[in-house]
């Protein structure tokens, strides 16, 4: 597997000849002078600092001209080796991008006959490095919105998070979290974090002794500059100006050590899951709390694919993505559903509320999404800008985002906790194979969702369970058959400490389909996304729940309507009753 | 130094001893094949496979990923799927790639060189977009060509030329630019205030409903939150106007927002280049545009449709989500008149063309619904006849409605309504078939009939009190309830954070 070939040829220059996806296996390096900085764990990323580079005669990708271009850039290798190849033109408008190599590629086998692997590319080395090329090529997961290291000075995190780590990785937190991890079947590597915080801890150490020494040099020497009286004076300021400098350049070379270390342990233990509700700990799989039997049905197990566009009530298309049309009564039918309950919400005490669907980076990774997985959230294009990955905009629509988005960075006074919320709109998610058909894999649904936030977790467990029985009773408005499930820890989300699904029963599936759910989140979002009780500055703690996922509903609504051919929407008991 | 940097990874568990090491520049590059590194790299294997998954989905991921890996694990809103060839009972639309109908242009009438001059003309009259004198060289070109391969080459240059050349303008609409615009109709007279009206943003942060500062987490400024009885009244306007539609006749529909960007430059929106009102999602997601206008998504859905002459008019109307790009810097816009996000009831409808002017009587039935609508609302407006640099490429004929904003004292247009003739439909595919069977393309006419910030807007500038309460007008009581936002007592409990400096 040794692949990697790494020739010196003086140690000013070198040639690498670097087999990319094997650089784990390499076997040695004189850094020195070297702008190549390679960080040899996971994410296996190399961070190129061109900018001095005057006699780059590269193989086939880059002209000597580009890779100058090529100023503090982080390149990720996100295609396929071959594909990269072909992307030449890329390699000039490689600005500030990450390139990174990642191992499940195809191995493209290097022999010596053959022509080289299209990833063998040549690199000539310049006298200088840069502290800044360095710094994002020792960190083992990829850049964060909520942290930008300092040694970073292209781009600021809007919130620069900072976990208090000291409880966090505590002797007796340490045991909690590894259950937690356990229980979630995570596979983070706790340990990895400790002993990273440990050496972060002792270069602090470090770093805070040579900044004391260096004050305390720098007074003697202000106290020696004023003493006109003393013997041998110069020979003490030499002295003390030797150490001085001497302490100057160990400080110069830890604090790389210190900024890597410190962007290291945040990155990683962003993420971090929240802690577990107690309810959530135990339990293997999804536990059914409770089961509504439903007003009579005669369904039949038709689709509501079927079934609808039979009577027109629906128009699937492929005018966007699982884009469908609600017509004439289902279309009615949705406004009235989405009226009821906005009003039940309403009436329970939680305030309306109207939001943007559009998302900046920070938010979506504030709540413990990946916004690099396209199938976890749509991102919106953008011209090319710095740091994209970290600094773009995301369509998420009327969710627990809404709410966090309009909390982040803002102080609440604690004596008008606590907050509620409810809100009417678009959601958006991203599709995935493992949709269900039809309306219950919609990419576009209304939503009706609730929001609640609070000074404790104790008051935090109420409103969940508050929020769960206006959830239950809205379901139980619809007269669908239903269902009232424990989520296990499994399926939790990094920012759910516990969750109830209500799902109802889908004819055509045979099972029961998600159509709302309450979430609680601790202080996950508001440590991340400063949200803060006034005065105490203590992290807000949140539950967030959709009462209502109209697709869903209208689909199951439907094929619960069908009777031996005869079709007629069925009553549901909230809009009859009312109306 | 670069030397100290480059051994982070493999610094862990016997650190002390190290550092001091690294320190004392004393390492040699064997540290870089010790044990550790290899322990260090063995540590980390578990953690990185689950993380690649994710890599994999970012890169690959696309609208149509295949294989979903084990690690993930399902999102609160999905369900765990219980088999996985889910993908074969999805709608057969959905397994089919969208391919746009190839635009039927009137060649008839484009490429008649008695039409030359008036073609140029009207082009000219509506901002120069457009070129018909290379329709009619690559038009004759067309005519001449050889080979079959050529006429191909030809007629594709031709198609694209020939799209862009804009609707016919109605012999009334005024010629040139926008304050060329003819004033129709007023209705009512401005509100007397005895005292400095509040702008709206004055009055709902009075009100604590609205926020449009600390808005930095969404799209920005041009982005608002609505919070208590101003998000009431949004959902309370929507469900009035629906009303009101449905007794005229309007068929509800529930669009998608989501579009293949060919869907909206077939309605005569550009979604490229720099000053495009369109979002696009990122290429990952595949060709995907956020509408701007639900004309858009309902111009999807009648694409491809053919109608009986005895079904038309048809009416329908859709509440949708509009997202649009703004650049403008306008001051008196700033606020929530010119918005990233809104909520908007759009008027929709598909006329003949029988020779009765259909679309245009449809238009001004769409008029009349707006004017009425505002009126039940006690909103002072004036009707403008647009003039042709305002027409954009569909509308033969535009009429806007504005009303008076008394906080920054300007009339703020509130509604839009176009009749754009065969424009669309010819891009579409929208044909109907007259009594003796011919196929013939209908028209497309469209409407706002409640477009949201605007009208909250306007409705709290106009029915300010002094004291900051606002009456709203009785129309909207029985979907409101209470019908008079009132300042709270206490202060506002929401306080943004001082940004956090940087070392």
């Amino acid at each position: 597997m040794t692949l990697l070939k790494l020739k010196t040829l003086s140690s000013l220059s070198y040639q690498q000849a670097v087999h990319l996806h094997h650089l784990k296996t390499a076997q040695s390096w004189n850094a020195q002078a070297c702008f190549l900085s390679l960080s040899l764990s996971q994410r296996q990323q190399v961070s190129v600092k061109p900018s001095v580079c005057t006699q780059c005669a590269s193989v086939h990708t880059a002209s000597s001209t580009s890779w100058q271009r090529l100023t503090k850039c982080n390149l990720n290798f996100a295609w396929s080796v071959s594909q990269f190849a072909d992307k030449q033109q890329s390699w000039q408008s490689l600005t500030n991008c990450n390139l990174n190599f990642d191992r499940s590629l195809p191995i493209v086998p290097f022999k010596g006959s053959r022509s080289p692997p299209p990833l063998l590319y040549q690199i000539h080395t310049a006298r200088e490095t840069h502290l800044k090329s360095a710094q994002r090529a020792y960190s083992t997961v990829q850049p964060s919105s909520l942290f930008v290291s300092g040694a970073d000075d292209s781009y600021q995190s809007p919130v620069q998070v900072k976990l208090d780590l000291e409880t966090l990785l505590s002797a007796q937190n340490v045991d909690k979290l590894r259950r937690n991890l356990n229980a979630r079947g995570l596979d983070f590597d706790l340990d990895q974090l400790i002993a990273d915080y440990k050496l972060w801890q002792e270069v602090d150490e470090l770093k805070t002794k040579l900044e004391t020494q260096r004050s305390s040099i720098s007074k003697a020497m202000a106290v020696l500059v004023k003493d006109k009286k003393s013997e041998n004076v110069p020979t003490r300021k030499e002295e003390l100006t030797k150490r001085g400098k001497a302490v100057k350049e160990q400080l110069r070379e830890t604090m790389p050590l210190w900024y890597s270390a410190e962007e290291k342990v945040t990155l990683q233990s962003l993420k971090l899951p929240t802690d577990l509700h107690p309810l959530a700990v135990s339990p293997e799989a999804d536990t059914e709390v409770d089961i509504y039997k439903g007003a009579a049905s005669s369904a039949d197990g038709t689709s509501h694919i079927q079934i609808a566009e039979e009577q027109g009530l629906l128009k699937f298309s492929n005018v966007g993505p699982r884009a469908a049309y609600l017509l004439g009564e289902l279309a009615e039918l949705e406004q009235s559903l989405l009226h009821y309950a906005a009003t039940v919400v309403r009436e329970r005490g939680f305030s309306p509320f109207a939001g943007s669907e559009i998302f900046r980076t920070v938010v979506v990774e504030g709540c413990g999404m990946d916004q690099r997985n396209a199938e976890e959230i749509f991102t919106l294009h953008q011209r090319e800008e710095d740091h994209q990955d970290i600094n773009a905009y995301h369509l998420k629509g009327n969710s627990l985002l809404s709410y966090t988005a309009f909390f982040a960075k803002t102080q609440v006074k604690a004596e008008r906790l606590p907050m509620k919320f409810c809100s009417i709109g678009r959601h958006y998610g991203s599709p995935t194979a493992q949709d269900f058909p039809g309306l219950y894999g919609a990419v576009q649904s209304n939503r009706v969702t609730m929001f609640a936030a609070c000074a404790c977790g104790d008051t935090a467990t109420e409103l969940h369970d508050e929020m769960v029985g206006v959830a239950w009773d809205i379901v139980q408005g619809l007269g669908l058959p239903a269902r009232k499930l424990l989520v296990s820890a499994k399926r939790l989300e990094q920012s759910e400490s516990l969750r109830t699904d209500i799902e109802v029963w889908a004819p055509s599936l045979q099972q029961y389909v998600q159509m709302g759910h309450v979430s609680l989140h601790n202080d996950y979002p508001s440590s991340r996304l400063l949200s803060r009780a006034q005065p105490q500055g203590t992290p807000l703690h949140m539950v967030c729940g959709v009462v209502l996922d109209v697709a869903r509903v209208l689909a199951s609504i439907l094929e619960h309507s069908g009777t031996q051919g005869q079709f007629e929407l069925m009553k549901l008991p909230c809009l009859h009753s009312k109306s | 130094m670069s030397r100290n940097l480059f051994l982070i990874p493999l610094l862990h568990q016997s650190f002390p001893r190290r550092l001091q090491q690294i320190l004392r520049n004393s390492f040699s590059p064997q540290i870089f094949s010790s044990k550790i590194c290899s322990v260090c790299l063995q540590n980390h294997r578990s953690f990185a496979s689950t993380r690649q998954s994710y890599a994999q989905q970012t890169t690959f991921a696309s609208a149509a990923a295949s294989e979903k890996h084990e690690s993930e694990r399902s999102s609160p809103e999905a369900v765990e799927p219980k088999t996985s060839d889910w993908q074969q009972h999805q709608p057969e639309a959905w397994k089919s790639q969208f391919q746009p109908p190839e635009p039927q242009l009137n060649w008839e009438y484009l490429c008649n060189p008695d039409n030359l001059e008036f073609i140029r003309e009207n082009i000219a009259h509506r901002k120069g977009v457009g070129d018909i004198d290379k329709v009619h060289h690559l038009w004759n070109a067309y005519q001449r060509a050889q080979s079959e391969e050529e006429k191909q080459m030809v007629w594709q240059q031709l198609l694209s030329e020939g799209f862009h050349i804009p609707n016919t303008s109605h012999p009334d609409s005024p010629i040139g630019e926008e304050s060329n615009a003819r004033t129709a109709k007023v209705h009512s007279q401005k509100k007397e205030f005895d005292f400095q009206p509040k702008t709206v943003v004055e009055l709902g942060e009075r009100l604590q409903m609205l926020r449009t500062d600390n808005v930095t987490m969404t799209t920005g400024p041009r982005t608002y939150y609505f919070l208590g009885e101003l998000a009431r009244l949004e959902q309370a306007l929507i469900r009035f106007t629906l009303s009101r539609l449905k007794e005229k006749g309007f068929q509800l529909v529930s669009v998608p927002d989501l579009l293949n960007p060919q869907i909206i430059e077939s309605c005569g929106f550009k979604t490229q280049g720099e000053r495009t009102q369109v979002y696009r999602l990122k290429d990952t997601h595949g060709p995907v545009c956020l509408a701007g206008t639900a004309e858009m998504s309902l111009g999807g859905l009648f694409m491809n449709e053919v109608f009986d002459e005895k079904d038309l008019p048809k009416k329908v109307t859709a509440v949708s989500r509009c997202y649009r790009a703004e650049t403008s810097d306008i001051a008196e816009e700033k606020g929530i008149y010119r918005v990233h996000q809104f909520t908007k009831v759009e008027m929709f409808g598909l006329t003949s063309d029988e020779g009765n002017d259909e679309s245009g009587q449809l238009l001004q039935e769409l008029l009349d619904i707006e004017q009425e609508l505002f009126v039940s609302l006690g909103l002072h407006f004036r009707v403008l006849d647009m003039a042709t640099e305002e027409l954009g490429a569909p509308a033969h004929r535009k009429f806007d409605i504005e009303t008076w904003m008394p906080g920054k004292e300007f009339w703020g247009e509130i509604s839009s309504a176009s009749n754009c003739t065969d424009f669309q439909s010819r891009r579409l595919n929208i044909h109907y078939r007259d009594k003796t069977g011919n196929l013939k393309f209908a028209h497309t006419v469209n409407g706002t009939a409640c477009a949201n910030p605007r009208m909250v807007m306007a409705l709290l500038e106009n029915n300010q009190k002094q004291d900051g309460s606002v009456v709203l007008p009785k129309a909207l009581e029985p979907w409101l309830g209470s019908s008079v936002l009132s300042p709270p007592k206490h202060k506002d409990p929401f306080m943004r954070m001082q940004d956090r400096r940087k070392r």
